[in-house]
């Protein structure tokens, strides 16, 4: 189809490069940035070519061990929420797909949209005390149970369509070769809805590594993630505890994995647009 | 031989991690939330009951109502513009372009962005004193402008930001639908000689409509909690010229630690969500799961 596609006209051109531009252009400044000496951060004309040093970043982790800590925090946080968010939402859409019509599942799956449309600051307020009270406030557990609940709707809704396209009889052929129900899922099912898996995993990463706010209200020291740490060195600058340089070298770092990681998976989240929908 | 358990409950079983871990995280909560927001609660203080009372306090104050002005001010630019921006952008990455894969790439990236990160560079750009977007402004004879920090334009500068990383979202949402139509009714179009005015008006928009649709919702939905880039930028300042809703409770609960009236707060976001929403709702779990209910 591209082969046949109209070649673009210069004005269509243009306003695409110019909508390139903007979205890239601030992301790489700052990129870019964070390898400046402080005098070429602060000259009142901005420096193109500069000599690059990688002063911010030791400044970084020497200045700000809690922002290691941070992202130690988001790694561990992202890996346990992957975890229970797919561990809790394959057997859940394998169930909506192939068993709606038993005992009403299928419809009940209508509240997991209902879930999706709350707001999750409204969330927070009264989860707050209700973590503190058992103890799960600070806790990277509590963290990760918000976020997998957060990310439900769209996993099962996601693996339900792509089980949905899976045939039966495949499932039903390993049954009758003897095994069982389980071993039948892992062995038919399961490998064929890798693409499905993986797209879960990309957009729970999205979440989990860039959440500010659940953070923000259901952290205080020991489990503050990394993007925490980054507002609060921002906010720090003004007070002249941290640096332009330290926060730009403390953005790359935190954004760089996300960034090449959706370079690499683009076309994945382009060509599904069920999924988009319900990201965000 | 074991009898095997009826398929209802074979079914439910499958579910039940998934319901149970919704309920405790996010049912649960919400029901407390309810309760709290009949009560003068806050830390450290056992609940009282005070009935309605907050409700008549947050419908009653006019902060609360300049808030909700502001987020339909806030809303309205953002996802004006996204939408438009983002309906521009696929119907026009589908043409013949050079480099299509890399500026994909870029138009996407910044949906890879923390609220922190977005906030950080936009701080940076816009910063008075050292920010590149003061430069270029000062060189042009419009001299340095505290963007935001100024009450006339901190709430319209946050949404353009809000824009900046939303408008992604809509091009992901649209770019599938309309790589996806075909070719052929396009050259009908050609032979009839439409102008391409045209063949968007009569052909493009009724296909991708009701994508538009579902879209312009999701987006009035999430930039209608939009948050973290507004809190990090400016507190909701300066004052509180940027205080949107969502900024607005996180100050009552987390601020003033009012959790009382912040929970009537949040349940009176809840219900315009609600309300916004179950249109979206309805139509997402008709296209998903109706036609499976016959097999």
């Amino acid at each position: 189809m591209n082969d046949q596609a109209e070649r673009a006209a210069p004005w269509q051109l243009a306003t695409i490069a110019f909508f390139v531009l903007l979205a890239i252009f601030p992301i790489i400044v700052v990129a870019v940035s964070s390898f400046k000496l402080p005098r070429d951060i602060f000259s009142y004309k901005p420096i193109v070519f500069f000599e690059p040093t990688l002063g911010n970043y030791t400044d970084l982790f020497r200045n700000w061990p809690k922002f290691a800590d941070g992202l130690i925090n988001s790694l561990a946080v992202t890996a346990g929420s992957i975890a229970l968010v797919l561990a809790v939402s394959l057997p859940a859409a394998w169930a909506f797909s192939r068993m709606p019509q038993h005992g009403g599942v299928g419809k009940s799956a209508m509240s997991l949209f209902a879930m999706k449309m709350l707001p999750p600051l409204v969330i927070t307020v009264p989860l707050f005390p209700i973590f503190s009270s058992i103890g799960l406030d600070d806790s990277k557990i509590g963290l990760i149970l918000v976020y997998a609940a957060m990310e439900f709707s769209l996993a099962v809704l996601l693996l339900k369509t792509m089980i949905d396209g899976i045939p039966r009889e495949l499932e039903e052929a390993a049954l009758i070769d003897g095994c069982t129900g389980i071993q039948a899922f892992r062995r038919v099912t399961l490998p064929l809805l890798l693409p499905g898996i993986v797209t879960v995993a990309i957009f729970t990463t999205l979440f989990v590594w860039n959440d500010y706010l659940f953070a923000l209200v259901l952290t205080t020291a020991r489990s503050v993630t990394a993007p925490v740490v980054l507002a609060d060195m921002l906010a720090s600058i003004g007070e002249g505890r941290s640096t332009w340089g330290e926060v730009f070298a403390a953005a790359t770092v935190q954004l760089l994995p996300v960034l090449i990681f959706t370079f690499i998976v683009q076309r994945k989240m382009m060509s599904n647009g069920a999924a988009g929908g319900l990201k965000g | 031989m074991i009898k095997a358990p009826p398929k209802a409950l074979h079914a439910w079983a499958l579910v039940a991690p998934l319901y149970a871990l919704l309920a405790a995280i996010v049912a649960l909560p919400e029901i407390v939330a309810l309760a709290l927001s009949f009560t003068d609660y806050s830390i450290g203080r056992d609940p009282r009951w005070i009935g309605e009372l907050n409700y008549m306090r947050t419908l009653g104050s006019a902060s609360f109502w300049a808030a909700a002005l502001r987020t339909l001010i806030f809303v309205a630019i953002a996802v004006a513009l996204e939408a438009a921006v983002g309906l521009l952008l696929a119907c026009l990455l589908i043409r013949r372009i050079p480099m299509r894969g890399l500026a994909i790439a870029c138009l996407i990236a910044p949906i890879a962005m923390s609220h922190a990160v977005t906030a950080t560079i936009w701080a940076y750009l816009l910063d008075f004193n050292v920010g590149p977007v003061n430069y270029v402004t000062n060189l042009m004879g419009l001299g340095r402008i505290p963007w935001l920090t100024e009450a006339g334009t901190a709430l319209i500068v946050v949404a353009l930001i809000e824009f900046w990383a939303g408008m992604p979202h809509v091009l992901v949402m649209l770019y599938p639908v309309r790589a996806a139509f075909p070719r052929e009714i396009y050259e009908a179009g050609e032979i009839d000689g439409a102008t391409p005015f045209q063949r968007f008006r009569y052909l493009t928009w009724p296909m991708i409509r009701p994508a538009f649709l579902i879209a312009v919702v999701f987006r009035i939905i999430i930039t209608f909690r939009a948050f973290g880039v507004v809190w990090i930028l400016t507190k909701g300042g300066p004052v509180d010229a940027s205080e949107i809703l969502s900024v607005h409770l996180y100050k009552i609960g987390f601020v003033y630690w009012e959790f009382g009236r912040a929970a009537s707060i949040a349940w009176l976001m809840l219900l315009l969500t609600a309300v916004v929403s179950s249109w979206a709702m309805v139509r997402l779990y008709r296209e998903s799961f109706a036609p499976k209910e016959v097999a």
